[in-house]
């Protein structure tokens, strides 16, 4: 099988990512397909940090390959092999590639950023893992974007209003739809700085690789004329500065088409459903917005429970919504499978959805 | 770790990512600042848009320092910030680390920063971070001599001379009595620690060697009461005590090694404050013992004052093994006393308790042989406020005196005897009258006076006001008498601490500032829940009143807590009642008798003498 790897994102601290990618190890493993995890940053309390709560942990039967860093695996006494020393540092030391040889707890701490977690990604490959899981950190995002597909975990840690939520999802779900650029041979996808790119060949560059401000905005539509067919943006756009200059580039964007590395690096930008209205209306005045990397959102999981102040003490305890009306909405908002991922075989529900994506 | 590159100048921006605080990351600018590096400092109340145009436009950092307070919901803005961070290519480049009030080093991994820092993050541990070096906050005291510091002797300096002659002569003549009429008597806990001695002395392993230990112990269970007999013969150990498994002790030395190599410490209280501060430590367990002994090292403590139980001072015999004791106290065996003995830094002085029941012989030489540096002994207190017959107590302690001064091992004089109503004059009488006998026997004794709401002070109203005069009166009242070392008992504030820890550790700490305020050689702390415990003493509640003491003196500084005029008055009318006790006490010429009758507390005062081991005397023929 070739490799694929499963990104989990999600959208607040919380919302059920470790519990995704758990379930989907524990599908690998009956489907013995050989599985690698990886995380973003550091996965290791017992406890929340601020809520006190108990997490979920990462408990690991072999021939589970994890990526972690050197101190993590040797605290967690877990008898493994060491596969691949990766080179890249982290507070904990050296991240290497073990496996599992024993059944054990172990603590993650991956890369924590995306050129780490694309090597790490790389180096799965080379032994040969048919499935790679990325669990994310909190509500990271740009990370995750070297995966293949992405998984996103929502639920009432994010907000308890269902609607919101569903909203939110289905905005999200926009962002991950839009078209991909096949940049062809105008080297888009090695540029630094923003380029603008003419139906006629003719280049264009604005220094920086973002558009943070107004002002920014202003210095590259300066460089946009009629001829101007791509601009490709690096970086990211804050398109919520843009909403009060709209009507101002309007025209001239017209018939243009905005490229950006990826939906995860709109998503950054703001509010997911602010994004999808800015970007709607710019598409309905014949602008295009269109990524360079377009990846599937294959499903989304929820869950229902969100820690809640006991009283004035300070202590949080698990509250829930009605888990059967988040199901229900986030169905609605979202044309691919939805899952709870504490319902019974929901992990293997989740990786039949994958394994078919792939 | 990255190789140090201390001498390469860093570019460093500073971004507070809060509303207003900007406190910390100013302060470590500056610190930057002040060692050559090149810093930028963004102002607070930025939106992340407006931190992300700055960046875009500014040259490449080597580090990004983010500040922000973290509550529910912060880690995603953080996260969020990374991620932008992050698709800006800054990351390629630059080291981002975060810190603020609930960060740590591992919510920092969670997040993804490079490093993260907590709110006690101090700019030199900043700096340190930036040049890439190891931040060492000062040498560590644990495993070593405190580099080369030494032990104080308490008793330096002091002459023990008694000011007042009438008040020396009296005390001259009790003393003189009670050390004759002590001299051909002897009680079984003199018997057992002569037979211990001879034990401590047999250094052939060989056979003969061997015998001559079986023998010795044989005698010595022959002179035990019977629950302490089935222990040796049978491991038949009372209630509430067990063997500890040997596998515990050999994992307590992993410990410790591991706590050396990790603990940072302060530096020892004796080098901030006049006093010495002492914790007592009396879990049950020795291995509980040595590692709230450890965080006692690590918080700077000056020594440690091991407690037994007090059932124990009921028993003739001492018991032998590592053994738990599920109750106040840890039990006084040699194996245990070894134990704690062995993982004790070499600078903190360590005090084994002596001063009551029927093996205070024993227990004195425990402390001599052992290496202990201290020992306490008062037959005032061990006959009135715990239970011994003070005939049996007065002979018992005479020949620890003896064994306290051929091992030069100092001891204080407890007044914990106040505690049970009887009155300060009374109590301060009979320290007196200890310091004296000691004297004659060339032991090094220290005073030990009470800060203390005794129910003698209750009732009369003494500390109506304040907590301050009267225990100043009795410091003055002392140094007007006696040129001694004074060490105020444990714990410092007895009687005015609450269940709240805030409040125990307020007032001990304000007890102790005042101790240090008069001159006094050390103090006594004990944890916050020390009074109240309702089981095994807990360590959050030992670092309450330690912190809340660092707190104090760096609020007091050299400023001082002056007692009123009202000290004086008080301290002369104790002077005036200290005589006439002791006055009594000369003319009644026979000092057991004294005690029997109530001149240093009786039923007035609530108390009785004590019965056990009544009877128990004989006399050498």
């Amino acid at each position: 099988m070739e490799q694929t790897s499963i990104g989990v994102v999600g959208t607040a601290k919380n919302t059920g990512k470790t519990t995704t990618v758990l379930g989907l190890l524990d599908a690998c493993l009956s489907e013995t397909l050989g599985a690698g995890l990886v995380g973003i940053g550091y996965d290791g309390e017992e406890l929340d940090h601020i809520t006190g709560l108990p997490k979920p942990n990462y408990f690991l039967m072999p021939p589970i390959s994890v990526a972690t860093a050197e101190e993590c695996l040797l605290s967690s006494q877990i008898p493994h092999e060491i596969l691949v020393r990766t080179g890249i540092s982290s507070v904990f030391g050296e991240i290497l590639i073990a496996r599992v040889k024993a059944p054990g707890r172990v603590i993650l701490a991956g890369p924590n950023k995306a050129e780490g977690i694309s090597f790490v990604l790389e180096a799965f490959k080379k032994i040969g893992t048919d499935i790679v899981l990325i669990d994310g950190s909190i509500n990271r995002v740009i990370p995750l974007m070297e995966a293949d597909q992405v998984v996103f975990a929502t639920g009432a840690s994010r907000s308890t209003d269902i609607h919101k939520l569903a909203k939110e999802i289905e905005a999200i779900h926009f962002l991950f739809c839009l078209g991909r650029f096949i940049p062809k041979d105008l080297g888009l996808s090695s540029e630094k700085e923003i380029k603008i790119v003419s139906w006629n060949g003719k280049e264009r560059f604005v220094s920086g690789n973002s558009i943070c401000s107004k002002e920014s905005l202003e210095r590259v539509m300066g460089q946009v004329e009629a001829s101007s067919e791509f601009i490709l943006i690096p970086g990211i756009i804050f398109f919520e500065q843009w909403k009060d200059a709209l009507s101002r580039f309007e025209k001239m964007l017209r018939g243009k088409q905005i490229i950006l590395p990826s939906p995860g690096h709109i998503l950054v930008s703001g509010e997911p459903v602010s994004l999808m209205g800015i970007i709607q209306c710019l598409s309905k005045g014949g602008s295009r917005i269109s990524v360079l990397k377009s990846i599937s959102m294959a499903a989304v999981t929820v869950n229902p429970s969100y820690p809640e102040k006991k009283d004035f003490t300070g202590g949080y305890t698990h509250e829930y919504i009605d888990e059967k009306n988040l199901l229900h909405a986030i169905s609605k908002a979202f044309p691919g499978p939805v899952f709870n991922m504490k319902h019974p075989d929901s992990g293997r529900r989740l990786l039949r959805v994958l394994k078919k994506i792939k | 770790m990255r190789k140090s590159d201390k001498a390469e100048k860093k570019k460093i921006l500073c971004i507070p990512l809060d509303p207003v605080h900007d406190f910390g990351l100013r302060m470590i600018k500056k610190k930057l600042d002040d060692a050559g590096h090149h810093t930028a400092l963004l102002p607070p109340d930025l939106s992340i848009e407006e931190i992300s145009e700055q960046i875009s436009r500014m040259p490449y950092f080597d580090f990004i320092l983010v500040s922000r307070t973290i509550g529910y919901g912060s880690a995603e803005i953080l996260a969020n910030f990374l991620d932008i961070l992050d698709a800006l290519k800054i990351r390629e480049k630059t080291q981002i680390a975060v810190g603020g009030m609930g960060i740590s080093k591992e919510l920092a991994a969670e997040i993804g920063f490079d490093a993260g820092f907590d709110a006690s993050t101090t700019p030199e541990q900043a700096l340190a971070y930036i040049e890439g070096r190891e931040y060492v906050e000062g040498p560590s005291f644990l495993g070593q001599e405190r580099n080369g510091r030494t032990k104080r002797d308490l008793c330096q300096g002091f002459s023990y001379a008694v000011k007042d002659k009438l008040i020396d002569t009296l005390l001259e003549d009790i003393a003189d009595q009670v050390l004759t009429w002590s001299k051909n008597k002897t009680t079984p806990g003199i018997e057992r620690a002569k037979i211990r001695e001879e034990m401590f002395s047999l250094t052939d392993e060989n056979l003969a060697g061997q015998d001559r230990y079986r023998q010795l112990e044989k005698r010595y269970i022959a002179l035990c009461d019977s629950s302490i007999q089935r222990a040796y013969m049978n491991s038949d150990f009372p209630p509430r005590i067990r063997k500890i498994p040997g596998t515990l002790a050999s994992g307590l030395k992993e410990f410790v090694n591991r706590f050396r190599e990790n603990a940072s410490c302060r530096k020892p209280f004796g080098e901030k404050s006049a006093a010495l501060l002492f914790a007592q430590i009396g879990s049950g367990s020795p291995i509980m013992d040595t590692a709230h002994i450890k965080v006692c090292e690590a918080m700077g403590i000056d020594g440690i004052i091991t407690i037994c139980p007090s059932s124990g001072a009921r028993n003739e015999g001492l018991l032998k093994g590592l053994l738990n004791h599920e109750g106040d106290g840890t039990l006084l065996t040699v194996q245990n006393l070894v134990l704690i003995k062995q993982h004790l830094d070499k600078a903190v002085l360590w005090l084994v308790r002596a001063h009551r029941g029927l093996n205070g012989p024993e227990a004195v030489l425990y402390a001599g042989h052992l290496g202990a540096d201290l020992s306490k002994l008062n037959f005032f207190y061990g006959s009135l406020g715990a239970g011994t017959d003070p005939a049996r107590l007065i002979v018992d302690t005479i020949a620890s005196l003896r064994y306290a001064a051929s091992y030069n091992i100092a001891f204080d004089i407890p007044s914990n005897d106040e505690l049970c109503g009887i009155p300060t004059y009374k109590s301060f009488a009979g320290l007196l009258v200890m310091a004296k006998i000691s004297r004659k026997l060339q032991a090094k004794p220290i005073l030990k006076p009470l800060f203390c709401y005794s129910p003698y002070i209750i009732f009369s109203g003494k500390m109506s006001d304040n907590f301050v005069d009267f225990n100043a009166a009795k410091i003055k009242a002392l140094r007007s008498l006696i040129n001694s070392p004074i060490w105020i008992g444990e714990p410092a504030g007895f009687m005015t601490h609450t269940e709240d820890r805030i409040q125990s550790a307020m007032t001990t700490a304000l007890h102790i500032e005042l101790a240090c305020n008069l001159g006094v050689q050390a103090v006594t702390m004990a944890s916050t829940d020390e009074a109240y415990s309702r089981g095994v003493i807990n360590l959050n509640p030992r670092l309450d009143t330690m912190k809340g003491a660092e707190a104090v003196f760096r609020f007091m500084g050299k400023c001082r807590i002056e007692p009123t005029g009202a000290a004086d008055i008080l301290a002369d009318e104790l002077m005036k009642d200290i005589k006439s006790v002791l006055t009594r006490a000369r003319d009644r010429k026979d000092l057991a008798q004294s005690i029997y009758e109530g001149t240093f507390g009786g039923k007035e005062d609530g108390v009785s003498p004590g019965r056990g081991g009544r009877g128990t005397l004989s006399e050498w023929i």
